[in-house]
């Protein structure tokens, strides 16, 4: 549908931890039943990536499944390429009761990197980021507004807002990763 | 007079000066003082003014169960009312004020307040101010409101952030004294995580004052060990300066942590609140001394006898030359012990009890202090200062013995456990007849979500005042805990305190003396913050208050900022002996979170400024903050209410919008409408429940207004669903809608239709909706330049939609109007959007193409009769009311609302309808939301109702007024004239019209 051109603002800010707006990614929803295994069959040989056990990611290459839920995934594949996931997708799946749709559009994705970045999120989400695990996803919120992230390294947190909040989202993090700011909780 | 010593002070450091400026006027301190200390150490020992009397306070406490001494500190951004100087720290520069007096501290005009004290008894709001009923709002109200409150609030914004942190532990243990370090000592090696948290800043609590040996080491070395042991265990953490406040259903509690103390000009990050998640709590709280009843005992310089001593070896300080003691138990001997040892007079002990053994008694006679047994205070000297003491027999009406002179009266009436947290999510408490005091009902603690216990206590919190049983039970409680977590229990040996003191039993005093007059008592205070005393509750118990919340409530008694702790349990002692019944069968008061005040700006947190409440923006909300949109909320979003030119109007602008739409081509942004994909084998069966109408035979490519409705009947949403495939529709909901009709859908389908073959999406942010409309709109998309599908009337007819690409960007073109005119609108992908809109200005200049704002789409839809949900409705109405019966399947056998609309009400004749209304005047505009009378009233001289305005507006297209409303059988009523009252007493009158102004063949929309 829409080419790679960056029409979100350039979000970037170094406090605590780094906070940068990542350029637009292909995101594909697929909802259907995860424990099928036709379904399972089917996403595993349009994508080439399993589905990922509950409240993780798995990831090949450039495509990444996130689970969001018993009966949902979020597909991040190259933006360049979600027309071509979608139609392997929609080929594999025929036959299959599921919903797919493109959300590139409507979301918007944050890279954080940095020691604190655990404590950084524990200021506006209640998961517990002391015990979160590199590939787990959590679909929660964080100070307002509701978002889904998961652990790159035990440094680094991916995180995806609604596209419509992606200043105040950015303005949010800002300020919780502020200078001198860390309780120093998590070590 | 009280004073700094030469020497002593556990907490102050003497090579630290400190300046302050209290009421004016400058004074020093050391650092590690706190406001309190400092102000004792420069003799200002009256500090503040009661709520209701204005008398003299001073000092009571050296702890956050202070009732008297509170400050306003700093000023302009920086200010805070209502601090307790004794939990406040000194710093340099500190600007302090006493509150509630006036003129001054020292002359208090409200003090002859004190004087009437006969006409102002329990409940005397209740009594006095009920007659005449006008007084109250004009003269009583006023009056009160100006005479009562505390600190002033701050006039400026507060200049400082503050931030919240969501933490988990397995053990969250609360005060960091002797019982908190021994609890978390046997936590330390077992892998738990473990938080222990202090409210002051520094570790052991009050072990530091009254010293004693654990095995061969001394308390302070044994607490400094323990915490750099602890210090170096990585999964335990400790914090100071940080209070728990309240504990909460499912292990969750709220710590308050103080970061910063105000101290610099700059902004900075002054508090932090956790919310917490422990699997177990561990109160640790100790216990706080209660204040003894006797005549004059609100008079500055009596203080809790504990608290003397915490001034003197903390601080260094001396609260008086001459300090009498008055005590009911041998822990106040401490007190005479330090002080004697301090160098300082204490010409006598007044103890109520007869028999005084033990060894703390001996220790003071052998330093040759009088020892007065079953004696009791008859009065004490003074006004804004103690003086002396009239000391009578406990056993007597208070028949004065001997006089004798001081500067400092310290009393004991023993020791409260702080069961503040265990308490508050249901832990119960019981009477211990021993030691006189509640304490926790250990076979009844809070209780978690698997049926067992949350929260444990520990130490003098529960009911264990001697140090030896203190350090046990932490240690004891912790290790239970550890096992029942871990399932093994730690391998460490107990410590033991080395102490040979033994501690005579306390006799129960609830005032003295046993036979105190009525006059004695109206002079004994219980709530030095709120002025209730003994002769107040026994009135209220007198006047039928037997349950204790009544009778709190009517005295106000425990109702202060210090929530009673100093008051609460001697104040039901009273009223038990008042009612003639036992302490335990009066009860306590609940308690209820916050354990101690907390700040605003910490409860608020990060969520102020630019992130007090988020705001959705669209893909072109930059264009329009930069083209003179005059923004309006909706729901989250904001939406351009019109495009103001330089030199117009608001009104204006929307008429120069609307007529140019009608005339020529407008642009806007739609984006905020809601779009729900459904999908599934299901999907069409699902929306004919959902919706009102059929939605099943909607070909595939063609579009249908519907209508949703609650369970109850009443209209929810409405909006244009589009048939996309066989099996998926796209459904677009109101702008405020998106998310409730999509979680609508959802819990329907999770909760009732679980088996149907459905899934739904929320696409809203996906697309931008961009509506082209007027005349010139086909042209203007034409020249865009299409690829893909026809526009012509025969290629794309009126409520259809097709496919394809616009100036080389993908498009889904909806031919559907809510103005009436010719319209598409336009869904292109978000990232798209800006793009799309800037083509389309340009292509559009030749059609005079201008955007519009709400107000216009407003008016555009009400001039050609169309409903807007939130106007026309209002959670009451039913679509039948507005005509839509067209839009109500009778085909279907079931739909979300049918059964309610069956009801007699829904079908009553009588229902208002709607109906346009035409004013006479055609430039009057109805005031939205104003009523239509018949010119009856009812049973109550209300005039009766028969018609509400649901719009209103000035329509530039017919040139005059024009509006919307439900009417009492309006349908019926054409051409009737309704008188509409307006507030300055004059009447509108509008005729009764059809709801569609303009257009009704819909000539315009269809070319």
């Amino acid at each position: 549908m829409s080419d790679d051109s960056n029409s979100i603002d350039t979000f970037f800010y170094k406090g605590v931890i780094t906070v940068e707006l990542s350029k637009p990614k292909g995101m594909i929803t697929l909802k259907g039943d995860l424990n099928s295994s036709s379904f399972k069959a089917a996403v595993i040989k349009a994508l080439g990536v399993p589905i990922p056990k509950v409240r993780t990611v798995s990831t090949k290459d450039s495509v990444q499944i996130l689970w969001m839920a018993r009966d949902e995934l979020l597909i991040l594949v190259n933006f360049k390429e979600v027309e071509k996931y979608i139609e392997l997708l929609d080929k594999n799946l025929k036959g299959e009761h599921y919903l797919l749709a493109n959300v590139s559009d409507a979301r918007a994705i944050f890279n954080l990197k940095g020691k604190g970045v655990r404590e950084v999120l524990s200021k506006g989400t209640p998961v517990n980021m002391e015990t979160i695990k590199i590939n787990d996803v959590r679909r929660s919120r964080l100070g307002q507004l509701p978002v889904a992230f998961w652990l790159i390294k035990n440094t680094e947190v991916e995180l995806v807002c609604f596209r419509s909040v992606a200043d105040f989202m950015f303005n949010w993090l800002r300020v919780a990763s502020a200078p001198n700011s860390l309780p120093r909780f998590i070590e | 007079m009280s004073s700094r010593l030469s020497t002593g002070g556990k907490l102050i450091d003497r090579g630290l000066l400190q300046e302050f400026v209290f009421n004016g006027k400058r004074l020093k301190g050391f650092k590690g003082d706190t406001l309190a200390s400092a102000l004792l150490a420069n003799d200002q020992v009256l500090v503040g003014r009661s709520f209701k009397y204005h008398r003299a306070r001073g000092i009571v406490t050296c702890g956050s169960e202070e009732p008297n001494a509170l400050m306003e500190i700093g000023f302009g951004s920086k200010l805070e009312p209502n601090q307790r100087a004794t939990t406040t720290k000194l710093f340099d520069g500190i600007q302090v004020k006493s509150q509630n007096h006036w003129p001054s501290l020292e002359f208090d005009i409200g003090a002859i307040n004190s004087r009437f004290s006969k006409f102002f008894p329990a409940g005397f709001y209740y009594k006095t101010f009920i007659h005449p009923r006008f007084a109250w709002k004009y003269l009583f109200e006023p009056i009160i409101r100006k005479a009562a409150g505390l600190g002033n609030a701050p006039k400026e914004k507060d200049d400082d952030t503050y931030e919240y942190f969501y933490a988990h532990v397995d053990l969250l243990i609360v005060g960091g004294g002797v019982a908190g370090l021994a609890a978390a000592n046997s936590a330390a090696k077992s892998g738990l995580r473990v938080l222990i948290v202090e409210q002051n800043d520094y570790w052991g609590g009050r072990a530091l004052v009254d010293e004693f040996n654990i095995e061969s080491t001394s308390v302070s070395d044994w607490i400094s060990k323990s915490v750099d042991n602890l210090s170096n265990e990585k999964k335990v953490s400790l914090r100071l300066n940080t209070i728990a406040t309240g504990v909460h259903d499912h292990g969750y509690v709220i710590l308050h942590e103080t970061l910063s103390d105000g101290s610099t000009d700059q902004s900075e990050l002054r508090q932090r609140l956790w919310r917490v998640r422990a699997k177990q709590t561990i109160v640790a709280t100790g216990a706080i001394e209660r204040p003894l009843s006797f005549a004059g005992n609100d008079i500055p310089g009596v203080m809790l006898a504990a608290a003397v001593r915490d001034y003197l070896v903390n601080f260094g300080v001396s609260c008086g030359d001459r300090t009498i003691i008055v005590t009911n138990n041998d822990d106040a001997y401490r007190t005479a012990i330090l002080l004697k040892n301090a160098g300082l007079e204490v010409p006598c002990i007044i103890d109520a009890r007869s028999k005084v053994s033990g060894s703390l008694p001996k220790q003071v006679e052998a330093l040759g202090i009088r020892i007065l047994k079953s004696k009791a205070v008859s009065e004490v000297i003074g006004s804004k200062r103690v003086e002396g003491v009239k000391i009578c027999s406990h056993a007597g009406s208070g028949e004065v013995l001997e006089t004798i002179a001081c500067d400092c009266l310290a009393m004991s009436n023993g020791w409260s456990p702080v069961v503040h947290l265990w308490s508050h999510c249901g832990g119960k408490l019981t009477w211990d007849d021993e030691q006189h005091l509640f304490k926790p009902d250990l076979t009844s603690p809070p209780l978690g979500a698997d049926g067992k216990a949350m929260v444990t206590v520990a130490g003098s919190a529960n009911g264990n005042l001697l140090a030896v049983d203190v350090l046990h039970d932490g240690h004891l409680k912790s290790k239970e805990i550890v096992k029942s977590l871990t399932g093994k229990m730690p391998n460490l040996t107990i410590e033991k305190v080395n102490s040979n003191e033994d501690e005579g039993e306390i006799q129960p005093v609830w005032f003295m003396p046993q036979g105190a007059t009525r006059k004695l008592k109206s002079k004994t205070w219980l709530d030095f913050q709120n002025d209730v005393k003994v002769s107040d509750v026994e009135l209220a118990a007198q006047e039928g208050f037997e349950s204790v919340e009544h009778a709190k409530r009517y005295t106000t008694l425990g109702m202060a900022t210090d929530q009673g702790k100093l008051s609460n349990i001697n104040g039901l002692a009273v009223l038990s002996n008042s009612l003639n019944t036992s302490i335990p069968d009066v009860g306590t008061t609940t308690f209820r979170p916050p354990f101690q005040p907390i700040s605003l700006g910490s409860i608020g947190g990060e969520a102020r400024n630019e992130l007090f409440k988020p705001i959705r923006k669209t893909p072109i909300h930059n264009w329009i903050d930069e083209n003179n949109g005059v923004w309006e909320p909706v729901a989250d979003w904001r939406r351009p209410f019109c495009f103001r030119r330089s030199g117009e109007s608001i009104k204006q602008a929307v008429e120069r919008e609307i007529i140019n739409t009608r005339t020529n081509c407008g642009i806007l942004d739609a984006s905020t409408l809601g779009k729900i994909l459904v999908k599934g084998p299901d999907a069409a069966k699902f929306l004919d429940m959902i919706y009102t109408n059929l939605m099943s035979n909607l070909k595939v490519g063609k579009c249908r207004y519907g209508l949703m409705c609650s369970e109850n009947g009443f209209l929810s949403d409405d909006g244009v669903v589009a048939r996309l495939s066989d099996d998926s529709f796209l459904c677009h909901t109101t702008s405020g809608g998106s998310d409730r009709i999509h979680a609508h859908m959802e819990e329907w389908l999770q909760t009732e239709w679980w088996d149907w073959k459905v899934h739904t999406l929320n696409l809203t942010e996906q697309f931008s909706q961009i509506a082209i409309v007027g005349p010139k709109a086909r042209q203007l998309l034409e020249k865009m330049g299409m690829e893909g599908f026809d526009l012509s009337s025969e290629g794309l007819p009126f409520m259809s939609f097709c496919e394809g690409f616009i100036s080389g960007i993908s498009v889904r073109i909806f031919r559907i109007s809510f103005s009436g005119e010719l319209s598409y609108e336009i869904a292109v992908p978000a990232l798209k959007a800006q793009e799309f809109w800037d083509l389309a200005l340009i292509a559009g200049k030749e059609f005079e193409i201008m955007p519009y704002g709400t107000e216009a789409l407003h008016v555009m839809r009400a001039e050609k009769g169309f409903i807007m949900i939130g106007d026309e409705t209002d959670g009451t109405v039913i679509p039948q009311d507005l005509g839509l019966d067209w839009a109500i399947s009778k085909k279907k056998k079931d739909f979300i609302g049918k059964r309610a609309q069956m009801r007699s009400f829904m079908k009553s004749e009588s229902r208002w309808k709607l109906v346009g209304l035409k004013t006479i005047d055609p430039s009057v505009v109805l005031p939205d939301g104003c009523y239509a009378v018949d010119g009856e009233s009812n049973s109550y001289g209300h005039k009766n109702m028969i018609g509400r305005v649901t719009s209103s507006y000035f329509s530039p297209t017919l040139e005059r007024s024009i509006a919307l409303a439900l009417v009492e059988n309006g349908p019926e009523r054409m051409d009737e004239i309704l008188n509409f009252p307006n507030l300055d007493g004059s009447v509108t009158k509008a005729s009764i019209c059809d709801p569609v102004f303009f257009d009704k063949e819909g000539k315009n929309q269809n070319v």
